[in-house]
């Protein structure tokens, strides 16, 4: 009697050799492979590209150590920035009350979407000499085109809203009576933020800020037009395999393929941040 | 007596009316318990008595000290100052933080030493019986036992008012019995002041030196249970489950009462509950606990009316009876033994007397 509803289950699996073959089934993997293969073929010429480890050796001339370290430098600048600012940010609007909620909203993610190139020519006009803010700024002798403060404020720029909406997400997600409770408790504010607020959200803050340090790392429109592409002063990785595409193929290999390991180590680093919410009792 | 608690006059909108006018209060150590359905205002109070919310009317003062006054000269006492400890019905335990730590707490973000921390929370641990799960997270303690935490982290603080909010609500039966009689035990040892909100009418008695009932933010009742019965009214005894009838009191005789109940076109004779005065001739409501609907075999003598049984339900150690009275139902309890020796079913006639009830004065229009 048992035999028939288990035949159906094993049925149902998918495909069983020798008896049919479930065609919908096979037809449905087609499409996750297409994918696949849509991003890896990219990805794996370009480590095909490079040559030998001893050739490759030779590729690190002091351009490509100059915009390794200053992509290092200045999007961890950038990061400590988007966290100092974007922490108290997304917690002001985080169930607070605030009128033309959305409309900050929709000024916060305007990053997001905004082409790259569009973003360097809006930072240029504003902190350019020539815009009132960059005449105030010249005074003291400040120029920020082809200066690496400029780099760090375009990355910070497209950079931002990422950590914004995970931060926003992580405060959210904590109970409110959780916080009540803890409004109780303590006389500080601060103090229930520090060891309430902050533990519970770290999380959701930490997979921010890899996922807007990543961002920053790749940042290449608003840099170039904003800060230039000057090597060793502004010239970050993405900026330096630009210049070579021009000049060396292989150079510009070599540098692609150390932006590739870093992107895996991000999402790697986020997958394993997001996958251990739970180990907090945090709803997932 | 040393006053606990007064609210007065506490009124509370949102979209529509919350609270209305609520007014009681409680002395020192006296544990008070408010009941009422779903959506009657209760978490309502506790909050506006917290601080978390304010009131649009009235004013609360706790331990005598005013911490609440709206309207024109406004005083609103922060939160953290009220001295109030609150048992959230999720009991909002902090996860990241072990049993040890989440009573610390309070204790700890007032910059008490270390020394001090540990002899109070392992004194409060000792109170509350949980000494063994201080090394715990939250995640890795029974439902009994999370409530116990978040007891002990709320009188950590030796507030002067605790708040409960329907604490035992996602207890089994079992845990939740055995919960109920160690809180009673503990709020005895503790002597607080003490506001316990429940939708369980049992638990509100059993807790409850004084039982106030909520009814869509109305405070229909407050008082001891001698009290609530005493100054019974329609409200209250509709949320009690009486059953409700309209009379007309015809004659008294001690505590017996002839009423003629209108629809039965016929007079029947019971024990009167209430201590209102009795108005002769005057329409009345008459309040029948469902224990005290008696019910019998057609034919057997005696006063009452003859009813259909529309439903019969067994519960553990009673039968409940509900017969149709003329669209409305009369609700009966009955011993077990007692029902299913008259060999009733359901569609059945019985014959319906009550050997009690509350009388109350049905007010008479504007009143």
């Amino acid at each position: 009697m048992s035999s028939e509803p288990e035949l159906e289950l094993e049925a149902a699996k998918g495909p069983v050799r020798g008896r049919w073959v479930d065609w919908t089934s096979a037809l449905l993997w087609g499409f996750p492979i297409v994918v696949i293969l849509f991003i890896v073929i990219p990805i794996a010429s370009v480590f095909l590209s490079v040559p030998g480890s001893s050739v490759a050796l030779q590729l690190v001339n002091n351009d490509t150590l100059n915009a390794i370290r200053l992509s290092l430098i200045t999007s961890t600048i950038s990061l400590v920035v988007i966290m100092l600012l974007g922490i108290p940010t997304a917690r002001v609007l985080t169930r607070r009350k605030v009128r033309g909620i959305r409309l900050i909203d929709t000024v916060i993610d305007i990053p997001i979407v905004l082409p790259p190139a569009v973003a360097g020519l809006a930072l240029l006009l504003a902190f350019a000499p020539r815009s009132p803010i960059g005449a105030v700024l010249l005074q003291y002798g400040i120029i920020l085109p082809g200066n690496i403060v400029a780099v760090v404020m375009a990355e910070t720029f497209v950079a931002m809203p990422f950590f914004l909406r995970s931060a926003r997400t992580a405060f959210e997600e904590i109970d409110p009576k959780i916080e009540m409770a803890a409004s109780l408790l303590s006389p500080s504010s601060f103090y229930s933020f520090r060891k309430i607020v902050l533990p519970l959200a770290s999380r959701g803050l930490v997979a921010g800020a890899i996922l807007s340090w990543g961002r920053a790392m790749g940042e290449f429109g608003a840099t170039l037009l904003f800060a230039e592409n000057l090597p060793g002063i502004t010239q970050t990785m993405p900026l330096a395999i630009y210049l070579d595409l021009a000049v060396n193929i292989q150079q510009a290999s070599f540098v692609s393929c150390i932006l590739i390991v870093i992107s895996f180590a991000v999402i790697i680093g986020v997958r394993y941040v997001v996958g251990s919410r739970e180990s907090f009792g945090i709803r997932p | 007596m040393e006053s606990g608690l007064e609210v007065d006059g506490i009124s509370k909108s949102f979209s529509s009316k919350v609270l209305d006018s609520v007014t009681f209060s409680l002395g020192k150590g006296t544990v008070g318990t408010l009941v009422g359905p779903s959506g009657a205002g209760k978490t309502t109070m506790l909050n506006i008595i917290s601080g978390f919310i304010p009131a649009d009317k009235g004013t609360i003062s706790i331990g005598g000290h005013l911490v609440e006054r709206a309207g024109e000269h406004p005083i609103r006492v922060r939160t953290v100052q009220r001295n109030v400890g609150y048992v959230f019905q999720d009991h909002a335990l902090f996860p990241n933080m072990t049993v040890f730590d989440n009573i610390a707490f309070g204790l700890r973000a007032r910059h008490i030493p270390e020394e001090g921390v540990r002899a109070k929370v392992s004194a409060i641990l000792g109170t509350v019986g949980i000494e063994g799960l201080r090394d715990r997270k939250p995640g890795q303690l029974s439902g009994g036992q999370v409530q116990r935490v978040a007891v002990a982290r709320a009188l950590v603080l030796e507030p002067k008012l605790l708040l409960l909010d329907e604490p035992l609500s996602a207890l089994d039966p079992q845990t939740r019995e055995a919960v109920r009689s160690e809180m009673k035990i503990l709020f005895e040892k503790v002597g607080t002041t003490v506001i316990y909100v429940t939708h369980d009418l049992d638990e509100a008695f059993f807790l409850g030196q004084k039982i106030g009932i909520l009814l869509s933010g109305r405070l229909t009742s407050f008082g001891t249970k001698k009290d609530l019965l005493a100054r019974m009214n329609p409200a209250t005894a509709e949320f009690l489950g009486f059953n409700l009838l309209k009379v007309e009191p015809r004659r008294e005789t001690g505590s017996r009462c002839t009423v003629y109940v209108s629809g039965w076109e016929r007079e029947i004779t019971l024990e009167v509950l209430s201590s209102s005065p009795i108005r002769i001739g005057q329409p009345a409501t008459l309040a029948v606990p469902p224990e005290s609907v008696e019910i019998r075999l057609p034919g057997t003598g005696g006063d009452g009316k003859v009813l259909t049984i529309r439903e019969i339900s067994e519960l553990k150690d009673s039968v409940l009876v509900v017969l149709n009275n003329s669209g409305e139902k009369i609700v009966g309890r009955v011993p077990d033994a007692q029902f299913h020796s008259m060999g009733l079913s359901n569609n059945q006639l019985a014959q319906v007397s009550f050997t009690n009830g509350f009388l109350l004065s049905t007010p008479r229009r504007g009143q």
